[in-house]
């Protein structure tokens, strides 16, 4: 193609709706997955003493394949710096993609929470009882237990209390409740109790069983069987003595908690409270996206968001000490790592498309190696092993360690053993998500990543598509088969990156000045900028 | 002699601001230098493949080297002459007309404020001394011929009518490259209350004729719960004129009619296309979607789903881009830059109706819009008050007029790319009037005139008819 590229720029805010191709110095922009459209850039002359009413802070900027009126690239100026010099009065524009409002808002949320760490002793608690979590007879994981100790008296209608607050602080309501007890005796004059308050209003008891050596489960949710009031957000666990006052007489008078499992109620990705079917104690990524949608991201369009169905069983995902919907986001993919997300052009009002989806693993894109390609790939991302370390539901900090089979490392004289180790922290609290996370982790590292570069200034072909696409259309997100590397048969099927001629597309930028697009394989291409952006994106805040 | 001198506008009878070949003014041979713009190239080369590939190409701008020679009886008039030399040199943009000796027609530059070189000056007779003044003028790439007006247009809103069913053509278009185009239309029928969004696009290769445009529905093969139906009017068409899916059988999603399209083989079918369906839905509650997919009969492509608006409206809906042929296309055979003809593509349109009992989906026609060129579309505002609206490439903006006279009383909007025309080469421009539901009512028998203008623009001089 030897004519000028058919891009067009075009600038909206309140005041003025602009084309300004022509005025344009110069065109970048940079797609990325996850996230979609990520930033651009481009300057153009203008007089710095005004302020052109095209130009502002969060004003519009799209960029339109001419040929067919697509938007390639859609975002928010965020920076409309200017200058003065040589090259005369200059306003550099740089404007974020629709990526950005994910980390518009931090809030805390309760999603699902196993930490019986979070149960604290009520105040209506009696002082004849201790409330604490300890071993248990029944889990690994530790209980919350209830109990009066040996010869101490234990009045009508006193309690032994624990309260959970997280749900309320987190502003959230509650949405189920579960937990499995056991008792240390049987008795109708004392019960095990589910109760449930609206902020530090009287309680409901949801729940009374009496107190037995059998057990069993105290199981109510929004909208079920056994109900929880709407509104209510705080719960109490209590064992109350309904009998006359008596005196302790051994060591038995004890009930305890275990396999917890709190959640807060949650939107619908339209915005819309979900008040019933909260039926498992488990959670879904998919879920927590379609109330990410409807809570914090209202600048998508959740009505409409696509949102693929995830399968696995989310146990513990909380954040009382905020979070923005980046975080939470890659934290599900990290759960779940063959999914993506993306935000996309907008609609008539404004609202950008969403999508929630898994990697393909069909090969979408056709390249060759000839414009250019540099692959830094090594060894160092190969690894048979992984230690994960993560905080149980009684605050314990414990580890595991999971393994798979790497070819290349066991062909080695001696086999080589690389273990690498994932800090979770407080992220993950049950030994189910550890593993998860450690499997996943291993399988992303089965193949050397490629975090390389591969350079495309001509059409390629687009199998989805099912037509030849110029550079500035291709999207991050899918696969590309790159001729001119090691080529084998299987590479004809491939079904995920292979690490020597499939590989995913992690990011695309595309300049106007040299007219190519650059793609990121696999992981993004390392850089000094990179390693400070990382840096600074550590959070502060931990996943409980 | 050469004419050559600023004016002030782009006309057969400008006002002459500053004539540089009458008066003490002459414009000198030597060291005078219009010659064509420079052409940027980027490339891209690595030592896998012999030489480069070029993947875009623009005009630079261009410097026009005048040497000017000033001769004057008092230094008083030659300070004068040059003062207003000076004046038009800087105005931030001036308009130098040029018509060489003999040619019938100048062609004028858009320049840009320079400077004057170098100024020397020969004693002579006079009290002033004769002097010659160097000037490079940056200039636009390309120098702009008279504005040339193309005959009104009537456009039919009817893809099947007799002539300029949603497109006219636009044949001897003058220049040396391509120019953008000017379309002004009235404002009925075009602007209501609701944000109507018509689409513009061209094609400018080959026989556009020949581009497979429009694929009614009752030539379509007819499948699960639908029908073609008896002529209704409110279609375009003559005969049975639509069909219409029941879902009675089968709501779910999957294929109601299908082709092959267009039949036969040719150079002119290739392409990308954006492909609308005309369709109506019986219940307005009810969420019918629709989608198309295409390809071989085997292996298809698969668009998106499109959920079609609430209301019973006939009204366009974009199906996405297809392309023809699918998948990889050489063009030509081999190297020898003989075009290779291209088949005709499968077509699905599948339909569902996921929500309600009632809907049934009617559909008139499918229209491939050429999306390999040039296409934008415009939403053009309420435009109250103003009596035209102007699609105008060379500014890159669309306003409404009144009388002439610039009235936007909303902002229009655009996406895409302003449509553009090609010399020797028969332009073919669409005009879909309607391209989102909701907004005016879509007559089938509806009419929009469009008065298209243009500027040539050269590289050089102007021949006298082209």
């Amino acid at each position: 193609m030897s004519i000028p590229i058919p891009l067009t720029v075009r600038l909206v805010t309140s005041r003025q709706d602009r084309h300004i191709t022509r005025d344009l110095i110069d065109l970048s922009f940079r797609t990325v997955a996850p996230g979609g459209y990520a930033l651009a850039r481009c300057a153009l002359h203008r007089p710095v003493a005004l302020d052109p009413d095209e130009i502002t802070l969060f004003g519009r900027v799209y960029i339109y394949d001419a040929r067919n009126g697509a938007v390639i690239w859609e975002g928010r100026l965020e920076d409309p710096g200017r200058s003065a010099g040589t090259n005369g009065e200059v306003f550099e524009i740089s404007a974020l993609g629709p990526s950005a409002h994910t980390r518009d808002r931090t809030v805390p949320l309760i999603y699902v929470d196993t930490r019986l760490s979070e149960l604290a002793t009520s105040q209506s608690s009696g002082r004849a009882y201790d409330v604490g979590t300890r071993e248990s007879l029944n889990v690994t994981t530790g209980a919350l237990g209830l109990s009066a100790r040996q010869g101490s008296v234990v009045s009508t209608l006193s309690l032994a209390a624990a309260v959970y607050d997280a749900v309320y602080d987190a502003g959230q309501d509650l949405a189920r409740v579960s937990l499995d007890w056991d008792g240390g005796f049987s008795s109708s004059n004392t019960q095990v109790e589910l109760r449930t308050t609206e902020d530090l209003g009287g309680t409901t008891t949801v729940l009374s069983v009496d107190v037995s050596t059998t057990g069993g489960t105290l199981a109510a949710s929004l909208g079920g069987g056994t109900a929880i009031t709407a509104g209510h957000n705080r719960f109490l666990l209590t064992l109350r003595r309904s009998g006359a006052t008596s005196t302790v007489a051994d060591d038995n008078y004890w009930a305890e908690f275990y396999n917890m499992a709190v959640l807060g109620t949650r939107f619908a990705a339209d915005g819309t409270a979900i008040t019933s079917g909260y039926n498992s104690n488990t959670i879904l990524a998919s879920d927590v996206v379609k109330d990410l949608l409807g809570r914090l991201l209202t600048a998508y369009d959740g009505a409409n968001a696509s949102i693929t169905a995830t399968s696995y069983a989310i146990e513990q995902l909380a954040y009382p000490d905020g979070v923005t919907a980046e975080k939470v986001l890659a934290d599900l993919m990290e759960l779940d790592q063959g999914y993506l997300w993306e935000a996309l052009e907008s609609n008539s009002a404004g609202r950008h498309r969403f999508v929630w989806r898994a990697w393909p693993t069909n090969v979408r894109y056709e390249a060759d190696v000839v414009d250019g390609y540099s692959s830094v790939g090594s060894g160092a991302d190969l690894y048979n092993a992984v230690r994960v370390r993560y905080r149980d539901s009684t605050g314990r900090i414990r580890n595991v360690r999971r393994t798979q089979t790497v070819a290349v490392l066991d062909a080695t004289t001696p086999s080589l053993v690389r273990e690498a180790f994932i800090d979770l922290g407080d992220e993950v609290s049950t030994l189910a998500n550890a593993e998860r996370a450690g499997d996943q982790f291993l399988a992303e590292h089965l193949y050397a990543a490629n975090a390389g570069r591969l350079a495309i200034a001509r059409p390629i072909l687009d199998i989805t598509a099912g037509r030849m696409v110029q550079p500035w259309e291709i999207r991050p997100g899918y696969l590309i088969r790159v001729r001119g590397l090691s080529p084998k048969a299987a590479a004809l099927n491939a079904t995920g990156r292979d690490g020597a001629t499939t590989f995913r597309i992690a990011a695309v930028d595309y300049s106007v000045s040299d007219a190519a697009a650059q793609l990121e394989l696999d992981s993004p291409a390392p850089s000094v900028a990179r390693q400070i952006a990382d840096l600074k994106a550590r959070p502060d805040t931990r996943r409980r | 002699m050469d004419i050559v001198e600023f004016v002030d506008s782009i006309a057969a009878s400008p006002t002459v601001r500053l004539s540089l070949t009458s008066g003490p003014w002459r414009v000198l041979h030597a060291g005078t230098d219009l010659s064509p713009p420079a052409l940027r190239r980027a490339s891209a080369s690595t030592l896998m493949r012999d030489g480069a590939f070029y993947p875009a190409a623009a005009y630079d701008d261009r410097i026009l080297k005048l040497r000017f020679g000033l001769s004057a009886s008092t230094a008083d008039s030659q300070a004068t002459s040059l003062q207003q030399l000076q004046w038009e040199l800087d105005r931030p943009g001036n308009l130098l007309r040029w018509q060489p000796h003999g040619a019938t027609f100048p062609v004028f530059f858009r320049t840009i404020r320079s400077a004057t070189g170098t100024i020397l000056g020969h004693p002579g007779a006079n009290q002033a001394p004769y002097r010659e003044i160097d000037v490079e003028l940056l200039a636009e790439p390309f120098a702009y011929g008279l504005k040339q007006t193309i005959s009104t247009a009537t456009v039919s809103n009817n893809p099947a009518a007799g002539s300029n069913g949603c497109f006219m053509d636009i044949t001897g278009v003058k220049g040396d490259v391509e120019t953008p185009l000017i379309i002004r239309t009235s404002t009925t029928n075009i602007v209501g209350s609701n944000d109507n969004e018509s689409l513009f696009a061209v094609r400018r290769r080959g026989t556009p004729s020949n581009a497979p445009f429009l694929l009614q529905a009752e030539s379509m093969t007819v499948s699960t719960d639908t029908t073609t139906q008896a002529n209704d009017a409110a279609f375009s068409g003559a005969g049975n004129n639509y069909t219409r899916t029941t879902f009675a059988t089968q709501p779910g999603l999957t294929t109601r009619l299908a082709t092959t399209h267009p039949a036969g083989a040719s150079q002119d079918y290739r392409g990308t296309y954006r492909v609308f369906a005309r369709v109506r839905k019986t219940v307005s509650g009810d969420t019918v979607n629709v989608q198309l997919t295409w390809g071989g009969t085997l292996g298809t492509v698969t668009n998106d789903l499109v959920t079609l608006p609430a209301g019973t409206t006939i009204h366009h809906v974009d199906l996405g881009l297809m392309s023809m042929p699918p998948g990889p296309d050489p063009v030509t055979d081999g190297l020898s830059g003989t075009a290779l003809s291209v088949t005709g593509v499968h077509v699905r349109f599948r339909a569902e109706r996921a929500v309600g009992t009632g809907a049934q989906v009617d559909l008139d026609y499918l229209l491939f819009v050429p999306a390999d060129d040039r296409l934008c579309v415009v939403k053009w505002g309420t435009l109250s008050g103003s009596d035209s609206c102007t699609v105008d490439g060379t500014r890159d903006m669309v306003y409404g007029t009144v009388s002439g006279a610039v009235n936007n009383v909303n902002i229009a909007q655009v996406e895409g790319g302003f449509p553009m025309v090609t010399p020797n080469q028969t332009n073919r421009l669409y005009f879909v009037r309607q391209v989102r539901a909701g907004a005016i009512t879509d007559t089938i028998g509806g009419t929009n005139d469009l008065d298209v203008s243009y500027f040539p623009r050269y590289l050089y001089l102007r021949p006298a008819s082209t």
